[in-house]
Order: C-alpha cells, then sequence, then structure tokens
C-alpha cells in the first residue's frame, strides 16, 4: 500500500509536519509501505506537482486544516479510486464568540512572540468536508464522539518516536526543575488552573525549584514571580528544543483546562513517562487514559502546592515508581504501532470498495 | 473589360439599390454607393455621371466637371456628357476648373472612408433606442423589432459607450470599443466592396486537414463543457482546433473559422470577433443558452446576463458580425432562425477520452437522491422541497444528495444529517463523479421562458452514467424522453419518485434506456454535426451574413 500524507503549510500546525515526517520515517524501516509527503496548497489546487504523488497513492492521508481548503481536490481523487482520510489529530472545537470551528490552538510564534492564529471555519461547511471523505481518525476520545454520525472516525492515540526522544543525554544538574508543557493560553492558561500560583509559592520555599515552561514567550516570564535565573521559557513552536531539555526535568507538569485542552492527545504525558520524570497533571479527559501512571487533580491553587510539595520533598520515591509508566510508554513506540493506522487504512479501504461505507 | 454574369448581376442591384436612395433623398448613401461602384467597375460611366451629377446638385461644380471629363474620356462624343459639361460652364459666370484625377480619386476615397464620423443624428436616434432597449420589459423582442435599424446604428451605439468609457475613465473599455468601431466602418465598407468582388456561389473543397478552426473563449484555463466538446468533436473530424483567450500568445497564421463562445461575455471576443470579420473569416457565434431569457436571480446573471447594458449591446453586436449562430437547444435556434438569424441547434455531448464517464458505479448501502446545482436553481427545488422530504423520511435506506449549491442544501436543514450529503463543486471534468453519486437524479424546472430553450446536457450525463431522472415537463426534457419519468403535479412527482425508490428494476431499465440514448451524444457521433455547420459556413459565408443581408425579412437565403 502506498500512503501520502499531506500536512498543512504555514506556522499554524508546526506538529503535523514532525508527524508525518516520523511516521514516513518508520514505514521506511519497516519496509512496508511506501509513504510520501505533500504540502497541502499544492494538493488542494490540484497542482502539477501534485498529481503524480496522488496518481501513486492508494491511501490519502488529510490534515484537519486542509479540508476545507480542498473540496475539489478531494472529490477529484475519490473519483479516481483513491481513499481519502482525514486526520482530526489536532483539537477541533467550536468558538462560541465567532461561531466558527477552531481547528488546532493558536500558537506563539518562537521568534517574536506573536500569535499565529488558528484556522476557523464555518461549522457546516466543515461537516460537508468531512462527508467527503470515507473514513477519518483522530489522537482523542472526545473527538471521536464529537464527530460520531457524520462520519466513521477511529480512535488512533498518539505513539512516541522513541528514536527521536530518546537521544538527548541526561545533564547532571542541581536543585529540581519543574517542566511544564502548555498546549495553548500561555501566562493566563497557568494562572487559570491555579498552576502559576503553586509553582509561586513553591519555587518561594525551595530555592533549589527551577522552571521549564514550553507554551509561552519568554517576554511574558516576568509574569511569574520568581528569580529571572530560575525560569525559562520556550515557546510552543520550539518541539526540538523542548525535547533536548526534557531529559533534565525532574517534575513534568500538564496544567489542561477547557474543551481545546481535552481534545489533545497524549504525546506530552508519554514523552515524561518515556523519561522517567514523574508527572501531575489536571482532572482531563486527554489525560484520563493514563491517569495510572501519574497523578491528575483538579484546577485549584492549594491541590496543586499540596502534590507539588510532596514531589519535591519526596522526589526519589517518585522517581522509582516511574518504571510501570516507562516501561507502558515504551510500548507506544512508532514503530511498534504504526501498523495500526495502517490496519485502520486498509479496512477503510476495504469498506469503500465493498460498498459499505 | 467584360463583366462576368455575377459582376452584372451585382452591378445592377447596386444601381438599383443607388436609384433607391436618390428617390428617398439619402443624398451620403447614394454617393457611398457610387463611389463604390466607380471604384469596383471603373468602366461604368454612368456611375461617374450620376456622382457628378450629385457633385452639382451639392453645389460643387469643379467636383461635378472632373468627374464628368473622366466619363468623356472614357466614352468620347456621347451627348448626354457634353450637354452636361457645356451647361456647368454656361451656367457659371466664372471660369470652373474641374478637379484633376487625382483630385478625385481622393474624393472617391474620402466618400469611402471608412474613418468617418458618426453623425449626431445617428447618436441621437442610437441613444433613444438604447433606452427604449435597457428599460423595455421584453428587450429581446424590442431587438428583434429593430434589427434593420440597429445594423445601420452599430457604429453609434459603439461611440455612445466609447463617450461613456471616456466619461468613466475606462481607457481599456474605450481603446477596445474604439477598435470594434473602426473594424465595423471598415467591414461595411468592404463589404459594400464584397458585392462586387466576391462570386456569389464560392465552390470550396474543403479537406479536414486544411481546416484551421479558432474558438474564441473568455478563459482558456476554464473553459465550458461545450467547448471542451466542440474541440473534442472538431479534432476528430482532423481539423486543428486552437482555443484562444485575451492571454494567449498573438497567432501567425489566419484561421479557416472562427467559433465565439458567448462573445457577450467579454469585450475582448467581441473586439476579436470583429477583427475576424474584417478579414473575411467566417465567424460561428456558439451560445450556451438563451441569455435573453436569463432570469435576473441566475447565478450567471451578472456576468452573463443582459441586464447589463454592455453585455446586452454586445450580444447584439455579436449576433450581428456573426456567419452562424449555434446553440445546443432546437427551441432557441428555432426561435433566432424566426427572428432573421442563421441558427443551428447543434446539441451537446460527452467524450469518451474522459474514462470517467463510463467508470462503473461503486456499490453502495443507500439509495442516493440528488440534485445538482448546474441543472437548474434553488428556486426550481424548492417547488418540490416537500416531495422530497417526505420520501426521505418514507424510506429509510435514502439519503439526499445536493452537488453545487449550499444555499439548496440549507432548504433541508431538517432532514437529519446522516440522510444528507452536500458535494461541493467540482472541475468539470469529474462531473461524472458527481453524477456517480446519485441513484436517482431529479431534474425540477419552473415554468418559466428562459427553461424551455434549455440544453438537455444534464440528460444526457445522466443517462452515461445510467441514472434514471425525474424531471419537469419542458421541452427539453419531452423530447429526450428517454430514461426517466417526467412529471407536472405535485402529486405526479410524489409518485414517480417513489416508484424510482422502490422498483430497483425500472430504475435499471430506465438507466440503460437512458445510456443507450446518451450513446448518441458521444463527441464521434457528433463530430458530423459540427462538420456539417463549418462545412455550410464556409462554403457560404455570406448567406445571411449580416452586413450584407439586405433585409431582416426573415428569408433564410439571403444571396444576392
Amino acid at each position: 500500500m502506498k500512503v501520502l500524507f499531506v500536512f498543512p503549510t504555514g506556522n499554524q500546525y508546526p506538529d503535523a509536519l514532525n508527524r508525518y515526517q516520523s511516521l514516513q520515517r518508520v514505514m521506511y524501516k519497516q519496509h512496508q509501505i511506501e509513504a510520501a509527503i505533500l504540502d497541502g496548497r499544492l494538493f488542494a489546487g490540484i497542482h502539477p506537482d501534485s498529481i503524480p504523488l496522488c496518481m501513486h497513492a492508494d491511501v490519502i492521508i488529510l490534515h484537519a486544516a486542509i479540508l476545507p481548503l480542498a473540496h475539489r481536490a478531494i472529490q477529484h481523487w475519490r473519483a479516481r479510486d483513491k481513499i481519502i482520510i482525514a486526520d482530526l489529530s489536532t483539537p477541533i472545537v467550536y468558538d462560541q464568540e465567532i461561531h466558527r470551528l477552531q481547528i488546532g490552538p493558536a500558537l506563539i510564534q518562537s521568534t517574536d512572540g506573536e500569535l499565529v492564529p488558528p484556522l476557523t471555519v464555518d461549522g457546516n461547511e466543515f461537516i460537508w468536508s468531512l462527508k467527503l471523505v470515507d473514513g477519518a481518525f483522530s489522537n482523542s476520545r472526545l473527538i471521536v464522539e464529537d464527530w460520531k454520525g457524520i462520519l466513521d472516525v477511529r480512535f488512533i492515540p498518539d505513539w512516541i518516536d522513541l528514536d527521536r526522544l530518546l537521544i538527548h543525554p541526561y545533564e547532571s544538574h542541581e536543585g529540581i526543575i519543574l517542566g511544564v508543557n502548555l498546549v495553548e493560553g500561555g501566562i493566563g492558561k497557568l494562572q487559570a488552573t491555579g498552576v502559576l500560583h503553586a509553582i509561586e509559592e513553591v519555587a518561594a520555599r525551595h530555592s533549589e525549584v527551577k522552571l521549564i515552561l514550553i507554551g509561552e514567550h519568554s517576554r511574558n516570564s516576568h509574569l511569574i514571580e520568581m528569580p529571572q535565573e530560575r525560569k525559562y521559557f520556550l515557546p510552543p513552536m520550539e518541539k526540538v528544543q523542548w525535547a533536548s531539555v526534557l531529559p533534565s526535568i525532574d517534575i513534568g507538569l500538564l496544567p489542561r483546562m477547557g474543551e481545546l485542552d481535552d481534545r489533545t492527545g497524549r504525546e506530552a504525558v508519554l514523552e515524561y513517562m518515556a523519561l522517567k520524570i514523574p508527572w501531575v497533571g489536571s482532572e482531563s479527559a486527554s489525560l484520563y487514559d493514563q491517569r495510572g501512571y501519574g497523578w491528575l487533580i483538579q484546577n485549584q491553587t492549594d491541590l496543586w502546592v499540596t502534590v507539588l510539595e510532596d514531589l519535591i520533598t519526596n522526589i526519589d520515591h517518585y522517581r522509582r515508581d516511574t518504571l510501570d509508566a516507562y516501561l507502558f510508554s515504551l510500548g507506544q513506540g512508532l514503530d511498534e504501532n504504526f501498523n495500526q493506522l495502517i490496519t485502520s487504512c486498509l479496512h477503510i479501504r476495504s469498506q469503500v470498495l465493498d460498498g459499505v461505507s | 473589360m467584360v463583366l462576368t454574369p455575377a459582376q452584372q448581376t451585382d452591378m445592377q442591384l447596386r444601381k438599383t439599390l443607388g436609384r433607391n436612395h436618390l428617390r428617398e433623398n439619402r443624398i451620403d448613401d447614394a454617393f457611398r454607393l457610387y463611389a463604390s461602384l466607380v471604384r469596383d467597375y471603373p468602366q461604368d460611366v454612368e456611375s461617374y455621371l450620376v456622382l457628378g451629377d450629385l457633385f452639382l446638385a451639392t453645389d460643387n461644380p469643379a467636383a461635378a466637371l472632373g468627374f464628368y471629363q473622366i466619363a468623356r474620356e472614357k466614352m468620347d462624343n456621347n451627348q448626354e456628357i457634353e450637354k452636361r459639361i457645356s451647361l456647368i460652364q454656361n451656367e457659371n459666370d466664372e471660369k470652373i476648373t474641374p478637379l484633376q484625377p487625382e483630385q478625385v480619386n481622393i474624393l472617391l476615397a474620402d466618400l469611402l472612408d471608412p474613418n468617418q464620423q458618426i453623425r449626431e443624428e445617428d447618436l441621437q436616434k442610437a441613444g433613444k433606442l438604447l433606452h427604449e432597449i435597457t428599460h423595455s420589459a421584453n428587450p429581446g423582442e424590442l431587438v428583434a423589432e429593430n434589427l434593420d435599424e440597429i445594423e445601420k446604428l452599430l457604429p453609434a451605439f459603439l461611440e455612445i459607450n466609447i463617450r461613456q468609457a471616456k466619461e468613466e475613465r475606462r481607457d481599456d473599455i474605450r481603446d477596445g470599443l474604439e477598435h470594434i468601431k473602426q473594424t465595423l466602418l471598415e467591414v461595411a465598407a468592404s463589404q459594400i466592396n464584397m458585392l462586387g468582388t466576391l462570386p456569389l456561389e464560392k465552390t470550396i473543397e474543403i479537406s479536414p486537414e486544411r481546416v484551421r478552426v479558432l474558438i474564441l473563449v473568455a478563459d482558456e484555463m476554464n473553459t465550458t463543457p461545450r467547448v471542451d466538446l466542440i474541440c473534442e468533436a472538431l479534432r476528430l473530424t482532423g481539423y486543428e482546433v486552437h482555443l484562444k483567450s485575451a492571454s494567449s500568445p498573438a497567432m501567425t497564421e489566419l484561421p479557416s473559422l472562427v467559433i465565439a463562445s458567448n462573445p457577450h461575455t467579454n469585450p475582448w471576443l467581441l473586439e476579436q470577433m470583429a477583427s475576424f470579420t474584417a478579414n473575411r473569416i467566417p465567424i460561428i457565434l456558439d451560445l450556451d443558452m438563451d441569455y435573453e431569457q436569463m432570469p435576473l436571480n441566475h447565478p450567471d446573471y451578472l456576468q452573463k446576463g443582459l441586464g447589463l447594458p454592455a453585455n446586452a449591446r454586445a450580444y447584439t453586436a455579436a449576433m450581428l458580425l456573426a456567419n452562424m449562430i449555434t446553440t445546443p437547444s432546437p427551441r432557441f435556434a428555432e426561435q433566432l432562425s424566426r427572428t432573421g438569424y442563421r441558427a443551428i441547434p447543434v446539441p451537446d455531448g460527452w467524450s469518451r477520452k474522459n474514462l470517467l464517464w463510463e467508470k462503473p458505479m461503486i456499490k453502495r448501502p443507500t439509495i442516493n437522491i440528488g440534485w445538482i446545482g448546474h441543472t437548474g436553481s434553488a428556486e426550481d427545488l424548492l417547488e418540490i422541497r416537500r416531495i422530497i422530504i417526505r420520501v426521505i423520511r418514507e424510506f429509510p435506506r435514502t439519503q439526499l444528495i445536493i452537488a453545487e449549491d449550499p444555499k439548496a442544501f440549507q432548504l433541508f436543514e431538517s432532514v437529519p444529517e446522516n440522510r444528507k450529503l452536500f458535494l461541493p463543486e467540482v472541475a468539470q471534468e469529474d462531473y461524472p463523479y458527481l453524477y456517480g453519486q446519485m441513484d436517482v437524479l431529479l431534474i425540477p424546472l419552473r415554468n418559466i421562458p428562459f427553461h424551455y430553450s434549455l440544453s438537455d446536457s444534464v440528460l444526457v450525463y445522466a443517462g452515461i452514467r445510467k441514472i434514471p431522472w425525474v424531471a419537469s415537463r419542458l421541452p427539453a426534457t419531452t423530447a429526450w424522453n428517454n430514461g426517466g419519468l417526467l412529471s407536472t403535479a405535485m402529486e405526479e412527482w410524489h409518485t414517480n419518485l417513489r416508484q424510482l425508490v422502490m422498483d430497483e428494476d425500472l430504475r435499471h431499465k430506465l438507466g440503460e434506456a437512458g445510456y443507450l440514448r446518451a450513446m448518441e451524444r458521444e463527441a464521434g457521433h457528433l463530430r458530423l454535426v459540427w462538420e456539417n455547420a463549418i462545412h455550410d459556413v464556409i462554403k457560404n459565408p455570406n448567406r445571411t451574413g449580416f452586413l450584407v443581408q439586405p433585409s431582416r425579412s426573415g428569408k433564410q437565403d439571403g444571396s444576392v
């Protein structure tokens, strides 16, 4: 089978291309599946450069953000017996203010801190787009539920690219480094979940506590009351840098709040687990499946403080306790699991050919 | 020089016309006509004498004497000529110096000058007529009634537009129109010339490989299905076919024939038509539909409808410049013929070149009842909305498919999401896919004049995909009468639709019948129709060519 991944162009979805490249690499390594990657703009415009790739593919996997722009192209390739599958592995939520669907989180650009808005689309149009494709998959159980009845969405959880994650060495350091992975919302989200004050409180009590946060620009670092030398901020697009500092993190924090956070995948938590980092997260649907390997708490400052105090005080004990989580995460590697995606694609394909879907 | 019988006939006819001009005191017309006779038949003494008389009557004895003297040189010792010359000399106190032959030639050239100014009187007439047409409830009829007048005033119409473009500082439009006007005036002059020079019946041997057809389109990259079909059919015939739009590179060689597709939608197309007319290249005007009847709420109205005065004027001008009009609707062709145009129907069809047309349908668990936007409008669908919802509710296996028109899809908000599907617009090459999503096609069309002259392309497409249909009873659907059921009353719609949903065998039989009928419309078959049309125009370009047609009385044979 030949698979073509179509990624959205622009800065809004930096993870999509990385994810498809990882899948392509694994497929290439396993010698089973031929995989190619195509720019969404070329696909949507049925650009001459895109035609050989599409023609060659059996299955075309389209990122959610491509769908509303590619009505013509989707139908064009379906007419030529290509199986089109939507990849809904990015949070899709309804924005009450503008009455449109928001595809993915708003992101802060790494260089100047400018906010990159996500794509928003008319709800009806997005439904039309979804109904044009042969099937879909998502890394979020809520998204699977959201679109039930519109089309067949399969749950395919995130897997981690262990090859890429485990190449970064552990850097010995003094003190305890708290790592915070925010999906969106920056400092505002940190404050709303109660994590901001909790960090400030424990940092005030424990001078050895430092903070590395991904999801906010460093120009806003003054909004956390902590000595400057003890805090380090990374904008959400700096995933490579984040991967390089992850091994040095001692306690992982996953503040989550709202519909968008609930519809994210599990990659962030698997990263902590694969690096034997004890973690604590908000009670969110996106973390629920992994609750047995960490702590889920309500978004209240005093609860966060209590848990952080406990983790900081007993860090060695909790580190030893990460073995189960570590072993679980090793089983969630891309190499071992990408076949699930292929099986789903084949299943959708046979359904289409049998006239079932 | 001995004149051929055809030339003699031509000369006599023109002289008769000239005498009519004189009788009706149309001096300018008489001047031009006799000047053209002098140019075309320089041995004809009578024409020099008449011109001399005309100059004398308009108080230009020097010019009159010049013409008389040339006549004397051509025919010595003619008493009539001598009498005229002495009359001038005797009646004037001063000695009249005749114009020299070179001066006479300049005068003749002036008379034949196509770049003459347009008379203010004509401008006023044109303005008045234009106002009447644009404010008329039935502009088409008014245009048809005034075709002769419009013909005469065409340069004046263009001049009005040029002035308006100047006021609006639209230099691009002004230049384009100026070019058309000049070309028209040149054509008018050359057509007069052609009366004497062209043989009345041209016998041309047409070999396909020598025919170069140029198809003028608004956008080369986005052609209509009909233009694609014409290209395909003509190429199958062996003709050399080229598409040309404003962005195309200039052509090095003139075509044998030009087909202009809906040229009123783009001033450049009209300009090209005028230019090819000036080069005496026969032109077929291909009209996709009866734009005069296009309703205001038609999605293409602003671009193609005749509500905009510019479109209306361009439409009329295009019809006047064409040697033949082709249209997919027999009824529309008949209407045009009745108003004096040389119009023939050339039906729409499909091409085997697009392999998707004959691709087997994919099995599906549902019976899809579908409607496609280009078959009509949401208003048409609205009329049977209740029936559709009723049938969808009645039969759980059915699914409603609405293609191309989101407004039409909104009519079915009450239908559950899992029982309906919207298919956005596709490229025309993917129409087979769109049609392939339907098991029963709905073609509701309101009873309005525009729908009487619609093409039957939808029925062809449905036929080739073996899709049975339910359609309103209108000329196109009634004439096709294969592969579906006709309905008038709402109950009839319900019964027919219900029957098709329930009876798989009937669906199959109708699908097969439609398929057989649609096979007749494959490009390979249609090429014969196009071939005949093109042969006819090339052989007899001026059979009813507008600018040489003496009267628009509806007669089809315009031979002079």
